[in-house]
């Protein structure tokens, strides 16, 4: 048993996995963004500036919250519930807190579960003239065909 | 050496923001040089008035200053369409000092 499965990151692992893929889904929510899998793009925008700051509450933000301008839902929601106390990550996109460098750092995780999730879905979808067309990103794309281990060959 | 005043500010900056403080000049910009915008600008400010004991701010408009949180979407687009283009002014290193000898951020 690898450490790895005993402290239960590969769990963690996994799960963000078939989050991604669609795998532990329902049925409804299958198949990627057209199946109704929405996670990449809902963590999208909640971290794009859609929010007017002067609908949020100066209590979530300080006494500064006025003007024309906005904020994203994912920074309110971590800059509130993540204590400005914690020390900030030097791997995160600068800010003045964790808090403030997760919410700038979610619509880059949305942005890339998006293009997973699309990858997927494609590869799903693709006939296997196409996977061979652009295989070049498949394992032993580059063997001959004769090598080559595609179910449909077999 | 620069007067015990304008060193507090930079010791402020240092502490709160802490990223791009190699050179804190007076001409030093809060956004541009420093990057601090969005919410961070918000909460910077609300820390400055705190420590330095600004008691007037009601004619300080932050977002002449300050763009809205990173990757914005919605203010290039609605600047475009604006008959009166916004142009952000630029809150200096200098311009804190000044406010805090005042007393007031404008």
């Amino acid at each position: 048993m690898t450490y790895m499965q005993v402290s239960g990151v590969e769990s963690i692992f996994h799960s963000i996995r078939d989050q991604v893929s669609g795998n532990n889904l329902s049925d409804n929510s299958k198949g990627g963004i057209s199946g109704g899998n929405l996670n990449g793009p809902t963590i999208l925008f909640s971290g794009l500036p859609l929010i007017p700051k002067q609908i949020i509450p100066k209590s979530l933000l300080g006494r500064f919250v006025a003007g024309s301008r906005f904020t994203s839902a994912s920074s309110v929601f971590f800059r509130n519930i993540i204590p400005s106390s914690w020390p900030r990550s030097a791997y995160l996109p600068k800010s003045v807190s964790l808090g403030g460098q997760l919410g700038r750092v979610t619509s880059a995780v949305g942005f890339y579960i998006t293009i997973i999730q699309l990858t997927i879905e494609n590869w799903q979808n693709s006939s296997q003239e196409d996977r061979h067309v652009w295989g070049s990103a498949v394992p032993g794309a580059f063997l001959p065909p004769s090598k080559r281990n595609f179910n449909d060959e077999n | 050496m620069d007067d015990p005043l304008f060193e507090d500010i930079k010791t402020f900056i240092i502490e709160n923001w802490g990223y791009n403080c190699e050179d804190l000049t007076r001409n030093t910009t809060l956004e541009r040089d420093l990057g601090i915008t969005g919410d961070d600008a918000d909460v910077i400010m609300a820390r400055f008035v705190d420590k330095f004991n600004i008691v007037d701010y009601s004619e300080f408009e932050i977002s002449e200053y300050f763009g809205s949180e990173t990757f914005d979407l919605i203010g290039p687009i609605l600047n475009f369409f604006r008959k009166q283009k916004i142009v952000k002014k630029q809150l200096t290193l200098g311009d804190l000092e000044e406010a805090v000898k005042r007393s007031k951020l404008k």
